[in-house]
């Protein structure tokens, strides 16, 4: 091989390895820590007390059959009103299409723990205000649909994830030949046959891919299971790691336990992974690689489109809807109380007058960089990872794309502790990263690296291998493709990619939470905070702040981005 | 003609030095408040202090009330010394994890996190144990404090000092809970009419109080949590007010912050704060200055300050609590009032009693049954 | 010579352990300005070949020579990737750039290339190509907007542009409808033609590979079965499998008797040249089969009777039954079906193979 081609194709594999050189530090880190006791230190002598603990307690195990539970239920929900919005959207001629984008990218900005809150007032066993009036309505006194169960929260983060079930079988709706639906109908099939018969087992393999998916965010999400759960004594993987965390046997919290049950859920990931790949695989031999710019044919509604508008705008009315009037109602009175006469008299905006400025300003600043900084990088990265796992028939092609989905199957608090000990210990002399905005971006980049890159590998198996030869024969080097005719292609992908990383780091909650320092204080930390502190009043009013702020980056993300990234 | 003056005019001019005397005395009083930092020790202090010029701050939204508490901790100790000292703060931790956070950071080698370090009950023992607080000798920066009293408040070395007291409390919805019903002990809370209706913290925040309480000790505390886990429905954390407010729960015991609820209540929400007829003690906050402190200088002034009456003040407006062993004290008149009211002494539990108990198997066990027992 | 080739070899492995052996050994040999096409079902390893020799995949094991630079040695570890090749290059899928114009296209490697050029120059040999294959009209539409015949132009306007000695070609005309591929033919020959350039072309379909090539070479299995000129391949097959895949063939199993004369079931027939002693199999185009008088004028001389025919305007198919077996005559004589006929076989069309 030539010099400079050796030269452009390595500085490809440096560029790709970067993240997951990140993760497996992480994942050393966390190994390590479930293998010594107390804090870690070099010559820590290796036990394997932590796993004892952990696996020899059969609280765990009840723990992990909730956890198993609540993330399918978690799926089957978001799936069940992600999937038909989504086939509204892609292959009907629903009206207002724009509208209903828009409405599902802001139902992901709003924080989850709010949405649990809220969803904690309205369907509360005792004071949920829809279980008082369901009784009141029905006459019968036993009626109440108990949010604090595993059935409960699943459905609450279920709602909280259908935007994201949504998005990704879009996609794949988008991508189906419709020739193929045209040979049944011509064959007489009816519109539901064809949907039954043809339209879903082609889009399966993308629907079985998001919803694992979503499973593995369901078995590591904390929000919710904080929220509601633990207020009631149920027990998922996450909120058992910190409450096990919290009252540890030394009086040192352990980073141990924490990191011996990440062991096992590292376990599950790497299953999850390896599964969640092969449908992934499967998923894009059926997407057409349409040069020709097939357009599929929208199924005409006609009367339907009322009932389908309703079904959409039910399932905005529970996950936005709702939820924002609870927090708006929350945040206009000094202390929270169901809606009552008394309650109305002592509306007021003292919330919001009373806020600590300086705060808000500094959690906004580094959110605001937070999201300047990581979706560049990430999609900087995404394109040689794409090249290195799609073009690049290297061998080691599949560590890669294994070590780049990794994180999404590992809960985001081991990451953030496994980062936060690696900060802590393994860095302190080499590069100062501890509570500082650099290594809460090195860590956001590694978990928005799974999902972008998956659409990025997407976007460059939709261009054909012979568009990059035609151009390594017409003389150009790789890194010259990479800037002339890979990336000008992927472009779409990219700018929807950059707005979607750009959103989530806005609410990233979790590991911000365990990574934060002084200077490194972002905005839904401070919401979190002031939630946990002095209650909904307060975070509800920021809350306010920070979606008025969001509002023009949602309205421009669907206006430029929004169908052409999907 | 001197001997010609009347008795009259004669008193009158006693009246008159006095007075000028008197003014002259309460100035030098004032004056004092000040002049408290004439003392060498203070002098080098202060000096030191103003080069460092900022001093870090980060406990959780609601204790010591958060950011607007500050706010007001700077400008009484601004003004107090006469500087323009900036008062760094983030909302953060809870009281354990604040304890780790700072030991990890020692361990690592890392500056503090924040200039000081704030220890309950629960956190006494690491805190002592593992040597992260700088050793202190407070007697010639607190003047005003009686040596005894100095002496019951601070550890052996100095290192941890009682800034705030309060007594163990539960709290409940009085829309949910009748006045008829209204439990006034914990042994009420066991009565299985409240099954479903009882939060506690995850941390098992009060329970350490009663394994040191006399009255109770480990044994008795631990089957007592037995017995009350079986009534309890779920978490929240010490300050989550809201879901008392709400009703979302009716009770919550054992409360961290009594006097917190008590300042809601003033502002009309449904909640009110109770001491215990059967767990009737008074429970300390210390703080310390660790070692790895970036502002050492400024954190041993302001703990200085804090101890002052000006200080408590400042500290009694944010917190709606301050020590009550020192002279002018708010919560000295909540505990004599209680005292008398119940005709006993409370169980004063400073720093040598919560070294009697091994607290961490205490908090471990009683937070285990909470977890598991349904 | 411009392209040499030795002993190529190229292993693949797939997803579940087979094991492709795509050139075994392969030999190639293209002389200067010769338009030398590679044909042969797919899988016969053809545009692995082609790809070796472009660069885009590399040998196990043998060498490559471009106008006697070595540009593949396995020995020597020489492998000089495709952007130092100079080569042209049209792909099957025409990969025209669908974010560019016609003109950008064509302009792209000039410009970003290994060698880049001016800017003058650049347009200067853009417009050259777009000129010789008539797309000059369009060189700011964008690729897009073009139909498959147009954007074939595009691609080999491009080829042609970076390198007008030596151009591979991949299969380009297999998307084509029939009527633009005749037209498409000519325009290749005529651009090649006029640089003088060597060309390289791989197709499956071997109408199109006698058409164009000076020399052809047919693959199957990683090998080449037979190199020559056209006529060689199509008259003088080496084998019954060559043969048959030029087109149809009738073929008589027999047994070499002497020199000159083969017996089969029909009869003793004379062929021209050596016989193979033993078992053999003759092999007749069925255009060389006389019919009628034609026949009778000639040896091997048999009687049969018209199967079926299929009626092409000028020319006719017969299928002839002729003792038990099917004989396909392509004839412009008329006859009906059901007619008893004589058919002839002239000895010198007979290709005589082993069995």
């Amino acid at each position: 091989m030539g010099r400079y081609a050796r030269f452009d194709r390595l500085l490809i594999f440096v560029a790709a390895s970067l993240p997951p050189a990140v993760v497996l530090v992480l994942l050393a880190v966390t190994f390590w820590t479930s293998l010594v006791t107390g804090t870690p230190r070099l010559g820590a002598a290796l036990t394997l007390q932590n796993y004892a603990a952990v696996y020899g307690d059969p609280f765990t195990y009840g723990a992990l059959l909730n956890t198993v539970w609540f993330a399918g239920l978690t799926a089957c929900v978001a799936m069940a009103f992600g999937v038909p919005i989504a086939w509204l959207a892609e292959r009907t001629d629903l009206p207002a299409k724009p509208l209903l984008f828009a409405a599902m990218v802001i139902g992901l900005v709003m924080p989850t723990f709010l949405v649990g809150m809220g969803w904690v007032l309205m369907l509360h066993p005792r004071i949920g205000f829809l279980n008082i009036w369901l009784r009141e309505l029905s006459g019968a006194s036993q009626i109440t649909v108990n949010i604090a169960s595993i059935p409960g929260m699943g459905f609450v983060e279920g709602l909280s994830l259908a935007p994201l079930g949504f998005i990704m079988t879009a996609a794949a709706f988008r991508a189906m030949n419709p020739m193929l639906e045209d040979a049944a109908q011509v064959h007489g099939l009816g519109r539901v046959a064809i949907f039954r018969r043809v339209t879903l087992p082609l889009a399966a393999p993308a629907l079985v891919a998001a919803a694992i998916y979503i499973f593995i965010i369901g078995v590591g999400a904390f929000d919710v299971p904080a929220v509601i759960g633990l207020a009631n004594r149920i027990y998922t993987f996450s909120t058992l790691i910190y409450v096990k965390a919290m009252n540890p046997d030394n009086g040192v919290i352990d980073y141990g336990i924490p990191a011996a049950v990440g062991a096992l859920m590292l376990a599950l990931a790497v299953v999850l992974t390896v599964w969640y790949g092969r449908y992934l695989r499967a998923s894009s031999r059926y997407q057409q690689i349409s040069g020709r710019g097939y357009q599929p044919r929208l199924i005409a509604l006609g009367r339907w489109r009322f009932g389908a508008w309703g079904f959409c705008a039910f399932y905005l009315a529970l996950s936005i809807g709702l939820p924002l009037l609870l927090v708006t109602w929350a945040s206009l009175l000094p202390f929270l109380q169901p809606p009552s006469i008394r309650a109305l008299k002592l509306l007021s905006l003292a919330q919001f007058r009373n806020q600590d400025w300086e705060l808000i300003a500094r959690g906004a600043r580094n959110t605001a960089a937070l999201m300047l900084l990581v979706p560049t990088v990430t999609v900087f990265l995404a394109v040689p990872i794409a090249w290195v796992i799609v073009r690049s028939r290297s061998r080691a092609r599949f560590l890669y794309e294994f070590l780049v989905f990794l994180p999404q199957a590992m809960p985001a608090m081991i990451f953030g502790l496994a980062a936060l000990l690696a900060a802590l210990f393994v860095l302190k002399g080499v590069v100062p990263l501890y509570g500082t905005i650099w290594l809460i971006a090195i860590v956001y980049i590694v978990e928005r690296m799974t999902f972008c890159s998956r659409v990025m590998n997407n976007a460059l198996l939709q261009i054909h291998h012979e568009l990059d030869e035609a151009a390594y024969t017409g003389g150009l080097s790789l890194l010259d493709v990479l800037r002339r005719i890979i990336v000008p292609l992927m472009l779409p992908s990219i700018l929807g990619v950059w707005l979607w990383s750009a959103l989530i780091s806005f609410r990233e909650l979790t590991i911000a939470a365990v990574l934060f320092g002084r200077e490194s204080v972002t905005l839904p930390v401070v919401v979190w905070n002031l939630w946990t502190a002095g209650g909904m009043g307060r975070s509800g009013a920021v809350t306010l702040i920070m979606l008025g702020f969001m509002l023009p980056l949602v309205l421009f993300y669907w206006a430029v981005a929004g169908r052409r990234y999907l | 003609m001197r001997g010609d003056r009347s008795a009259w005019a004669r008193g009158l001019d006693t009246v008159k030095r006095l007075a000028v005397a008197a003014v002259g005395v309460v100035g030098l009083i004032q004056a004092a408040g000040a002049a408290d930092t004439m003392s060498p020790a203070m002098a080098s202090l202060l000096a030191a202090a103003k080069s460092e010029g900022q001093i870090n701050f980060s406990w959780g939204g609601s204790t010591l009330s958060g950011g607007d508490g500050v706010r007001r901790f700077e400008a009484g100790f601004n003004k107090f010394y006469g500087t323009a000292t900036h008062f760094n703060y983030t909302p953060g931790l809870s009281f354990p994890a604040q304890a780790q956070k700072l030991g990890e950071e020692k361990a690592a080698g890392q500056k503090a996190f924040m200039d000081i370090g704030l220890a309950g009950p629960g956190q006494v023992d690491f805190f002592l144990k593992s040597g992260l607080l700088m050793p202190m000798d407070w007697a010639p920066l607190l003047p005003n404090v009686p040596p005894s009293v100095l002496k019951a408040i601070t550890s052996e070395n100095g290192s941890l000092i009682a800034f705030i007291s309060r007594p163990t409390a539960f709290d409940y919805n009085t829309n949910l809970v009748p006045p008829a019903e209204a439990p006034k002990s914990l042994k009420e809370l066991l009565d299985p009419k409240w099954k479903g209706k009882i939060a506690t913290t995850p941390y098992a925040a009060g329970f350490l109080q009663l394994a040191v309480d006399p009255q109770w000790g480990q044994e008795k505390a631990i089957d007592y949590a037995k017995k009350f886990a079986l009534n309890l429905v779920g978490f929240m954390r010490c300050g989550e007010n809201d879901r008392l407010t709400s009703g979302e729960f009716a009770i919550f015991s054992l409360e961290c912050e009594p006097e917190r609820v008590i300042q809601l209540r003033e502002q009309g929400a449904p909640v009110t704060s109770i001491i215990p007829q059967d767990a009737q003690e008074i429970t300390y906050w210390w703080v310390g200055v660790p070692k790895n402190a970036e502002n050492p200088n400024m954190a041993k002034l302001f703990i200085a300050w804090l101890l002052t009456p000006d200080g408590q003040t400042v500290l009694y407006q944010n917190q709606g609590a301050d020590l009550h062993l020192l002279p002018g004290s708010h919560s000295a008149k909540l505990f004599a009032d209680a005292q008398k009211a119940s005709g006993t002494t409370f169980d004063d539990q400073n720093l040598q009693r919560m070294l009697s108990v091994n607290v961490p198997q205490v908090e471990s066990a009683v937070a285990k049954i909470f977890r598991e027992q349904h | 010579m411009d392209v040499v080739a030795e002993r190529l070899t190229k292993r693949f492995t797939g997803p579940h352990g087979t094991v492709i052996d795509a050139l075994r050994a392969v030999d190639l040999v293209i002389n200067r300005g010769e338009f030398f096409v590679l044909v042969g079902d797919s899988g016969s390893g053809k545009t692995t070949l082609m790809r070796c020799v472009a660069g885009l995949e590399e040998p196990d094991g043998g060498s490559i020579v471009l106008r006697d630079r070595t540009v593949f040695s396995s020995a020597k570890g020489v492998s000089v990737p495709p952007q130092d090749r100079g080569i042209g290059m049209v792909f099957q899928s025409y990969a025209i750039w669908p974010h560019l114009t016609v003109y950008e296209n064509v302009a792209l490697p000039l410009r970003y290339g290994r060698n880049k050029t001016g800017k003058l120059e650049v347009d200067r040999r853009v417009r050259e190509a777009l000129r010789l294959v008539g797309l000059e009209a369009l060189a700011d539409r964008p690729a897009p907007h073009l139909s498959g015949g147009q954007q074939q132009r595009v691609a080999l306007a491009r080829g042609i542009a970076v390198s007008s000695t030596l151009l591979l070609m991949d299969e380009p005309m297999s998307n084509l409808d029939a009527r633009l591929r005749e037209e498409v033919r000519t325009q290749i020959r005529a651009v090649t033609r006029h640089y003088g350039t060597t060309v390289l072309y791989v197709t499956h379909d071997q109408v199109e590979a006698m058409s164009l090539a000076d020399r052809m070479a047919l693959m199957r299995g990683g090998e080449i079965l037979q190199s020559g000129t056209p006529q060689e391949l199509y008259e003088r097959s080496m084998s019954r499998e060559i043969a048959e895949f030029f087109g149809p063939m009738n073929f008589l199993a027999g047994k070499g008797e002497s020199r000159d004369a083969v017996d089969t079931k029909l009869g003793r027939v004379a062929v021209a040249g050596h016989a193979c002693h033993g078992a053999a199999t003759l092999g007749i185009r069925p255009e060389h089969v006389r019919l009628g008088a034609d026949a009778r004028s000639g040896v091997n001389v048999f009687t049969g009777r018209i199967k079926d025919c299929v009626f092409l305007g000028a020319a006719k198919i017969y299928q002839i039954e002729i003792g038990g077996m099917d004989f396909r005559v392509d004839s412009f004589e008329a006859f009906q079906v059901g007619d008893v006929v004589q058919i002839g076989l002239p000895p010198d069309r007979i290709r005589v193979f082993p069995a």
